[in-house]
Order: C-alpha cells, then sequence, then structure tokens
C-alpha cells in the first residue's frame, strides 16, 4: 500500500476532520503504468468540474491500492489507467474510453457517465475502503 | 495536479452502453419452453433450432451433377448459429451467436464443409458461466455487470469481409471479428487505432474496384453516423462523425465515385427508460415520416444533404451508379413497414407461426444530386418477395445491368407464410425482367452470389453460387447455377447430411 503525500497546508486545515480513504482499484491487467485518480466531493462539479483531489499512482497488477487523508464527507471518485503513457486518457472518435477506467461502487455507465447518486459513498471518522474495479 | 484535458478524461468516462435490467435468471425460459413445444410440429422451426457445438469439423460432401472444374475457392458464410445454452433461448433470430460456415472447393471439385462459431466476448463469457446471458439486439432479461459498451454484446453473426489474408466477421453495431481462413479460429477484435477502436463498423461494407473499402456505423444514444474510410495498403482508417437524430436502424447503404447514399428509414430510436426494453424495442414505426436518404460528398462527408421520400422499409441495396449529369440510381428491396425485422424473427424463435409477413419489392432509386431531388420506382414483376441482393463484384460503384436474388413467386406457399424465400432470380436492372429457378417444396434458400467466370469480363458470364436448407430430410446443400439465355440453371451441388441453421449472408472468395 502507499501513502499519497500531500500538502501541509491542508493536513493543517483539515487535521480535525480528517479520516483515511483507502482506494482499492481491482482488475488491473498491465503494471508498468500510471492511473490517475479524481476525487470529487460535490455533484456539481462531477464530471467536467475540478475534482476535490487529484492524485495518481503507480499500477499493481491485479489489485492497486492507494489511501489519502480527507476531511469526512460524501465523495465519489472515477479513475484511469494510462496505458500508454501519453499523460490523457484515450478516445475513440466518440468520446468512448479506450484506456481501463473505473468508479466508485462499479455505478454502471448507461448512454453516458455514471449518475452521482449511484457513485457517492460516505467518508466518515473510521477509515473507509472505496473498492472498484477496472474495465476495459 | 492534473491537467484540465486530464480532468475532462475522468470526467467523461461512460460513453458507453451499460444496461441495467432486472434478473429473472432463476426462472423458466419461457421463449426455450415455447420453442421446444412447437418444434416437433413444426418441422420448419429446425431452421432456428441451432447448433450446440462449437466446431462442426470438417466434412466431406456427396457431390452431383457437373462441378466446373474452374470454379475453384471457398463460400464463407455467416449467420446466427448457436440459439440456447443450458434451457434459455435468445428472443430474437439476429441474436444467435456468429456461425461461420465454409464450403470449400478445391480443383478437383471435391467439396468440403466445416462451420465455427465465432468467439465473440460474450460467447466465450457465457461459455464459462455456461448460461446464457439473455441480452442482445432483441433479447432482454438479464442484468450483468460485464457490459462495459456494444462489442460486450456482439455476436458477429451477419456478414463476412475478405481482408488481405484474413477473414472479418461483422455485426452491425460494433466491431469486426478477426477470422482465420483456413481453421475459422477467431484471432480477436479488430482494431485499427485507437480513433477507430470499439466505433461501429457494420455489416455490409461496399468495397471499390480499387480495394478501397467504405462502410458505416451508429450509435443510436450519441444520434451518431461514423463514416470509415480504409484505403489499400493503409491500416489506419479515415474516420468521419456525422451527427443525426434521431438515430434509426440503417442496415445497408450505397456508394458511388462520389458520393455515399445512407436510406435512414422512419424507425426511430427512442427508448423508453421506465421500462425493460431490448434495443429493437428501443424504436418507434412512423408511418408518416419519411425515409431521408442521407447523400454524403464521399471526400468530405460532412458535406451532406438529405432526400425525403415517402416511410418504407428497406434492408438491402443493390450497388449504386452516378452519372454524367449527377443522377444515382440503385435498387433495393422494400417493404412497407419493418415488422419482419420488429416481430417475425422474434415469433419463430418462440416457435410460433408469424401472425402476419411483410412482402418485399424490388425498386430503383433514382437520386439528383444537383436538385436534391428523389424518385423510387417499383419493378412490378409478380413476385410476392425479393431479398438478399448479389451484383458482379467488378462492377461496385459502377453501372451494373444484372442483379441476382432471392425470391418468393407465391404470397400463398408454405415458405412465404413463415417469412421465407423459394427460389433464385436474375434481373434485367433496365428492363425489370426477371427470370428465376424455384426451388421444391421445404428447401429454402439462403443467399445466392454471382461469381465471374475466370478470365471473364462479362457480368453474364459466371456461376450463381448458393447454400439452402431441407428441413425435411434434415440436409444442407452448395448449388451451383449456370447462367443460360439469363436464366439460372442448376448445373451441380454438394451435400452435407446436416442442417444447418438458417444463416444471413457471406462471400466467395476465389482460389490464388
Amino acid at each position: 500500500m502507499k501513502t499519497i503525500a500531500y500538502s501541509l497546508a491542508l493536513l493543517v486545515a483539515s487535521s480535525s476532520f480528517a479520516a483515511e480513504l483507502i482506494i482499492k482499484i481491482k482488475n488491473v491487467k498491465h503494471d508498468a503504468s500510471t492511473i490517475y485518480i479524481a476525487i470529487f466531493a460535490n455533484e456539481e462539479n462531477w464530471p467536467d468540474g475540478e475534482p476535490f483531489r487529484a492524485l495518481s499512482t503507480s499500477a499493481e497488477t491485479d489489485v492497486t491500492t492507494v489511501s489519502v487523508e480527507i476531511p469526512e464527507g460524501t465523495y465519489a471518485i472515477s479513475v484511469y489507467q494510462d496505458i500508454n503513457g501519453n499523460g490523457e486518457m484515450d478516445y475513440n472518435a466518440l468520446r468512448m474510453p479506450k484506456e481501463p477506467w473505473g468508479v466508485s461502487n462499479d455505478a454502471p455507465a448507461r448512454f453516458g457517465p455514471p449518475k452521482w447518486n449511484r457513485m457517492t459513498f460516505e467518508l466518515g471518522d473510521e477509515p473507509f475502503t472505496a473498492e472498484f474495479s477496472l474495465k476495459d | 495536479m492534473l491537467n484540465r484535458r486530464e480532468l475532462l478524461a475522468l470526467g467523461s468516462i461512460g460513453s458507453v452502453c451499460n444496461l441495467s435490467i432486472p434478473t429473472r435468471a432463476n426462472m423458466t425460459d419461457p421463449t426455450f419452453e415455447s420453442f421446444h413445444k412447437n418444434l416437433s410440429s413444426r418441422p420448419w422451426l429446425r431452421l432456428y433450432e441451432g447448433i450446440s457445438e462449437e466446431d462442426t469439423g470438417v466434412r466431406q460432401c456427396a457431390l452431383e451433377g457437373d462441378w466446373p472444374t474452374d470454379l475453384v475457392g471457398a463460400l464463407f458464410r455467416n449467420g446466427p448459429g448457436r440459439m440456447e445454452r443450458a434451457g434459455r433461448r435468445y428472443q430474437h433470430w439476429f441474436d444467435g451467436d456468429g456461425l461461420i460456415q465454409k464450403w470449400s472447393i478445391d480443383a478437383r471439385s471435391n467439396v468440403t464443409h466445416h462451420a465455427r462459431l465465432v468467439q465473440t466476448t460474450k460467447y466465450l463469457r457465457d461459455e464459462s458461466k455456461g448460461k446464457l446471458s439473455l441480452i442482445g439486439f432483441g433479447t432482454t432479461g438479464d442484468h450483468t455487470t460485464d457490459i462495459t459498451g456494444p462489442d460486450s454484446l456482439n455476436v458477429g453473426n451477419i456478414n463476412l469481409l475478405p481482408r488481405e489474408d484474413e477473414l472479418w466477421a461483422l455485426w452491425e453495431g460494433g466491431s469486426a471479428w478477426r477470422i482465420e481462413p483456413e481453421s475459422l479460429k477467431t484471432k480477436g477484435i479488430v482494431n485499427l487505432s485507437t480513433e477507430s477502436s470499439g466505433l461501429p463498423f457494420s455489416a455490409h461494407p461496399r468495397v471499390e474496384p480499387n480495394g478501397t473499402v467504405w462502410n458505416f456505423g451508429y450509435v443510436s444514444h450519441l444520434g451518431a453516423l461514423v463514416i470509415w474510410q480504409l484505403d489499400p495498403g493503409v491500416r489506419e482508417p479515415k474516420i468521419s462523425i456525422v451527427r443525426r437524430s434521431p438515430m434509426t436502424i440503417p442496415h445497408d447503404f450505397v456508394v458511388t465515385d462520389k458520393h455515399l447514399v445512407i436510406p435512414l428509414p422512419p424507425l426511430h430510436y427512442e427508448p423508453n427508460r421506465a421500462i425493460e426494453q431490448s434495443f429493437i424495442d428501443m424504436h418507434v414505426w412512423h408511418a408518416d415520416r419519411s425515409l431521408d436518404l442521407l447523400v454524403l460528398d464521399k471526400n468530405d462527408p460532412e458535406r451532406n444533404f438529405v432526400v425525403e421520400l415517402p416511410a418504407q422499409w428497406l434492408f438491402h441495396y443493390s450497388n449504386a451508379w452516378e452519372d454524367q449529369n449527377g443522377v444515382i440510381r440503385f435498387e433495393g428491396f422494400r417493404y412497407d413497414d419493418p415488422s419482419l425485422m420488429t416481430t417475425a424473427f422474434s415469433t419463430v424463435m418462440r416457435g410460433e407461426l408469424p401472425q402476419s409477413v411483410s412482402f418485399s419489392k424490388l425498386v430503383q432509386f433514382r437520386v439528383d444530386t444537383k436538385k436534391h431531388t428523389a424518385t423510387v420506382e417499383v419493378f412490378e414483376n409478380g413476385l410476392a418477395a425479393c431479398e438478399f441482393p448479389s451484383i458482379d463484384q467488378r462492377r461496385s460503384t459502377s453501372r451494373h445491368e444484372w442483379l441476382t436474388m432471392l425470391v418468393n413467386d407465391s404470397r400463398s406457399n408454405s415458405a412465404i407464410q413463415l417469412g421465407l424465400l423459394n427460389g433464385v432470380a436474375r434481373v434485367n436492372t433496365t428492363t425489370g425482367e426477371v427470370s428465376r429457378f424455384t426451388y421444391p417444396e421445404q428447401e429454402i434458400p439462403e443467399e445466392h452470389v454471382f461469381v465471374p467466370k475466370p478470365n471473364s469480363t462479362n457480368e453474364t458470364e459466371g456461376w450463381i453460387l448458393g447454400t439452402s436448407l431441407d428441413y425435411n430430410r434434415e440436409e444442407t446443400h452448395l448449388n451451383v447455377f449456370e447462367i443460360r439465355d439469363t436464366t439460372p440453371e442448376p448445373i451441380a451441388r454438394a451435400t452435407l447430411p446436416r442442417l444447418m441453421p438458417l444463416g444471413l449472408h457471406g462471400q466467395f472468395v476465389t482460389a490464388t
């Protein structure tokens, strides 16, 4: 397990309400690449706005796990694996993702991005594990 | 921190098709029950029974007649092959797992038959679970989280495209599958570039004499038509996106030396998200709307226009050619409505008789690309139904005079009551004159293709090659016709002592 470094300022600002969020990404078929992770804190920003937190980690085959400390609250996560290392998610001409991707709760994407209320989870004062799979 | 592009990338996840449908996995499957209850009393249902093994192996066929020594090669055919698994059955004929059949004819006129199922993602998933997932074009009932896009449902069961040293097995809503022609083994999905990866490559591509392949695909929920151009010797295709809403189900199209024409019948994509629906059930037929002929500039498909004609349904078109005045001509098979697809092909999967059958007429379209007008004219030939066009492919995108097609010659015979055909015909597209051969009762022809004779240039010098299914004797035949005074005369046939499932389209590949 890796712990992602984050800013001292954020630590100070949120230390009294911080809780550990463990992000467990399953079905990782390729290593030697980066998984980009976006944590969203409000529906207005999903899917096109700024996430509450954006981070990245090296992919580990089968299961890749990272943890962060963030304030208690309601969150949703989306991730993609940058297989070809070009720093962006690859799409076909119709903006369908062509690299592995996943969202919290494995929320279904039916005719568009997954629905916010299918992706969200509550982070309380205890450590919480958000576990979901990459889809090809 | 991720940059803006990366954030957008994360946010755009989900332009995919993921169906969320309640499960009824533990209930008896009513389609399976109904079909098998009716099978013994309706022998024609064997056409839709399907096979259960993955690979039939290669079998020698018995020969009759006078086999032409210079007819050497293989007829490859595709169609829905596997219909059931462990007590569950697809609800629509078009949902059957793709079955590639290969009829090989060697230089000594030995004929062998081999058939193998396309190893699609869906097939392999069902195989590993030992269960048929009830989800597809006209089948619904299962919830599955394994669906990440159209290719999760892609059964590769409609047509084949010979492509360099492989065959592509074609579906309508997803990618092509790579097939090894010798063994019929599936080698994986066709992926030519990131831009084109996962885009639909539909089942009736058009090949120009210079080898350029044109095709289209449609993505209903995005209201998008994808235009493909595969130039000879170039791996990466040229892709154009044309927005079109509401989307319909365009099954075929035509190409001239300057234009593409995609007919869009008014079977509009109007899903009702409140109820469980199969893909076909998400469409509504609008008899009061128009058949839109979408005419696109080959060099720049975004330059296009629409010409409206009265509502009518068509699956297939012959071949288009454009004269010096910019008038495009092509033939098609016109139905009053799409009920053959929307109703009859579900009814037969339950083992029931279609309530009514739509009859098809041979029609000729004329599209004036300068005036932006169009007409459609019916060839009155006394036939009850026509389907499955084939031309001399050397005339592709230029003027053809002759058309080979399947027909039904009567509105009262047993085949047509089942939505089936009973003969093969040659049509002169200038005069409308038809000459035909009618198969015996209970022998159902499948698509027949024109094969030019070696070293000939005339589109009347060739054979017609096609299969037929005798559901009483439980035999499948490969039939060869010679064109004599424009009339197709049977000269030889090979018999496989087994009834294969009713299929769709194929291609003859001449031995080199």
